[in-house]
């Protein structure tokens, strides 16, 4: 093979997405090699770019800070000044000899715990500030406040149940209404919207998949304190308005509304959130909380009730050639993320296929789509080594790819496998 | 750091003697203009360094680093027509290369395994392409990592790429091609891409 025109139909491969037409079988099996390797780095560039954005706000104030202390004249020498020796005890004088030391550790033990509250502390209680942190997957309701930006990049301010979070929409970012595919300029004030995606600092949230209502005229949650559930007496029941997984999928916390209107924070075990994303909406789910189960770390459980998601339809293109959701028509003109349920007949690399019950449909794992293994026997270890789950039942939500109409993943919950 | 200037690198908006504007200012160490260039590089100096390294919080260390360094040593920069990236990027991959020989030098190999895993499964889980792919890369040479890193972390174009290399785009297309098929092999070698058929 000769090198250069491998280099030129490498790079016309990688510029179109195809393979050039009238190539030999060498040349083809080298040109599809590097297609597939382009593509899985091209997958992973998607999820660096959510963690930059995450972690920009972090990195810019201590560049601030930088600049301003190498800004700033260096400091007048330190004069000594020899003052009169005090008589101390044996531990005053260690306790005057130190005191110095001892503000100065003060002082930076102090700035430590701001510098951690600021980076740390996504939600503004103290309690919910442990159960929601950078990196958690997250999904949450509310109305735009506004919208900022241009194209595909816009920041959306968002009041939501549990406060106003700041919500980053890219171009990796999937916008979908109540029966399409739609981009970001559908955005506007005043739109109910659930968003799901990744906590980073200072109440922001890096946005895989935003859903949009055509309804108008919503009302933005009340702002309500919050507690977290330490306890548990009775039964209880509550409509979940908030739901977080950390990243390895192992915890998960909901945010709960009572009948009463009292809205607690609740951490619950991986299953809880396991059957939670199994509904068609965790969002809006009724809820019955039990207590923790020895050996479950203090964590709750939980027990929901709601239907199962259905697709309603196979892949197709909307009147405006956007494609449409294969599950529109369920959300009940609320907006809520593309929920599909089915089995996996076959995977490539990121790319699973599914068998719904009206069609198959193509599914898109990226590298900030958390996979739980649910009913499906299969450990998260097992599972993130490369275990088959064809023949598994999945349920997944997320968003539309704009150009092809195929789910991007944001939660994948494996179920059985059927024979 | 108020004032920011979006974009400074888009020729369409910014002429090549903006960019010369920007670079004396960004010698003379004028807040501004580097609150302009944090803005306009951030991301591409995180998502350069993030892949070879163990995780988010250790790329955003670096990053940061990155312009404290170019900062500092902003005197130092010469201005004749080199976008200010491709020195950041530089830098960026001193560091990283600083940083990978500081683990090596400290511990046990699992550690420099580690090191270049962009997430590892306790992280994100379920998601199982990354630790092979992460270990792919570590098997590639620098310039194989940084084409790769450019062109399809970063989604810079080719004749991007060559011009922060410094290379030719014939040097760059030879090189994504054989940076490709080294990862193939290391990944097909790891049976990654042998998945599961149709």
């Amino acid at each position: 093979m000769d090198a250069d025109r491998l280099d030129q139909l490498v790079a016309t491969a990688l510029e179109t997405g195809a393979v050039p037409p009238g190539l030999s079988l060498e040349e083809r099996a080298e040109v599809e090699a590097v297609l597939n390797s382009a593509a899985m780095l091209r997958a992973t560039g998607s999820t660096a770019r959510a963690e930059a954005r995450a972690s920009m706000p972090t990195a810019r104030a201590r560049f601030e800070r930088f600049v301003d202390g190498a800004s700033r004249p260096a400091p007048a020498p330190i004069r000594v000044v020899e003052t009169p020796r005090t008589r101390h005890g044996i531990f005053g004088g260690v306790l005057a000899a130190n005191r110095a030391i001892t503000w100065s550790v003060a002082a930076v033990v102090l700035v430590a715990l701001l510098a951690l509250a600021g980076s740390r502390v996504f939600f503004t209680g103290v309690d919910t500030a442990a159960a929601f942190s950078p990196g958690d997957y997250v999904q949450l309701e509310g109305v735009v406040n506004a919208a900022t930006g241009t194209g595909a990049d816009r920041q959306i301010d968002v009041s939501s149940d549990i406060g106003d979070v700041s919500v980053d929409v890219t171009k990796d970012t999937s916008v979908v209404d109540e029966t399409a595919a739609t981009d970001a300029s559908a955005i506007v004030q005043g739109a109910p919207v659930v968003v799901g995606g990744v906590v980073g600092n200072n109440r922001h949230i890096a946005a895989n998949t935003l859903a949009l209502s055509a309804a108008r005229g919503a009302k933005k949650p009340v702002k309500v304190a919050f507690k977290e559930l330490r306890d548990l007496k009775a039964g209880l029941q509550g409509r979940v308005v908030t739901f977080a997984l950390s990243p390895d999928g192992s915890r998960a916390a909901v945010v709960i509304e009572t009948k009463a209107g009292e809205r607690l924070l609740v951490r619950v075990d991986a299953k809880s959130a396991e059957k939670l994303l199994n509904l068609a909406t965790a969002l809006g789910a009724t809820v019955n909380v039990f207590r923790p189960a020895e050996g479950s770390g203090g964590l709750f459980s939980l027990t929901p009730s709601g239907e199962l998601p259905e697709p309603s339809g196979t892949p197709a293109t909307s009147a405006a050639g956007k494609p449409v959701r294969p599950d529109a028509g369920q959300s009940a003109g609320r907006p809520a993320l593309v929920s599909v349920r089915g089995v996996i007949t076959a995977r490539q690399d990121n790319v699973i296929q599914v068998q719904t019950r009206t069609g198959q449909l193509t599914v898109v794992a990226r590298l900030t789509t958390r996979i739980l293994p649910g009913d499906s026997g299969l450990t998260r270890e097992a599972i993130a080594k490369g275990e088959s789950v064809v023949g598994h039942v999945a349920v997944i939500s997320g968003g539309l790819e704009p150009a092809t109409g195929r789910v991007i993943a944001d939660v994948i919950v494996l179920g059985q496998k059927l024979p | 750091m108020r004032d920011h200037e979006v974009g400074i690198d888009d020729p369409a908006a910014y002429g090549r003697s903006d960019a010369a504007a920007l670079a004396r200012r960004a010698v003379a160490r004028d807040p501004a203009a580097w609150s302009a260039i944090f803005d306009a590089h951030y991301h591409s100096v995180f998502g350069f360094v993030r892949f070879r390294l163990r995780g988010a919080a250790e790329a955003e260390d670096i990053a940061s680093q990155v312009f404290e360094v170019a900062f500092s040593r902003a005197d130092r920069f010469d201005y004749r027509g080199v976008p200010i990236e491709a020195w950041l990027i530089g830098i960026a991959r001193n560091l990283v290369r600083d940083h990978v020989k500081k683990l090596v030098r400290r511990g046990p190999e699992e550690e420099l395994v580690e090191a270049v895993d962009p997430a590892g499964p306790d992280e994100v889980s379920g998601v199982d392409l990354h630790h092979d792919l992460a270990a792919a890369m570590h098997a590639l040479t620098e310039d194989q990592q940084t084409v790769l890193s450019l062109r399809f972390l970063l989604d810079k174009s080719v004749a991007e790429t060559a011009q922060l290399m410094e290379r030719s785009e014939d040097a760059v297309k030879n090189l994504q091609r054989r940076a490709l098929a080294a990862m193939h092999r290391a990944l097909a070698g790891s049976g990654y891409l042998i998945g599961e058929a149709h």
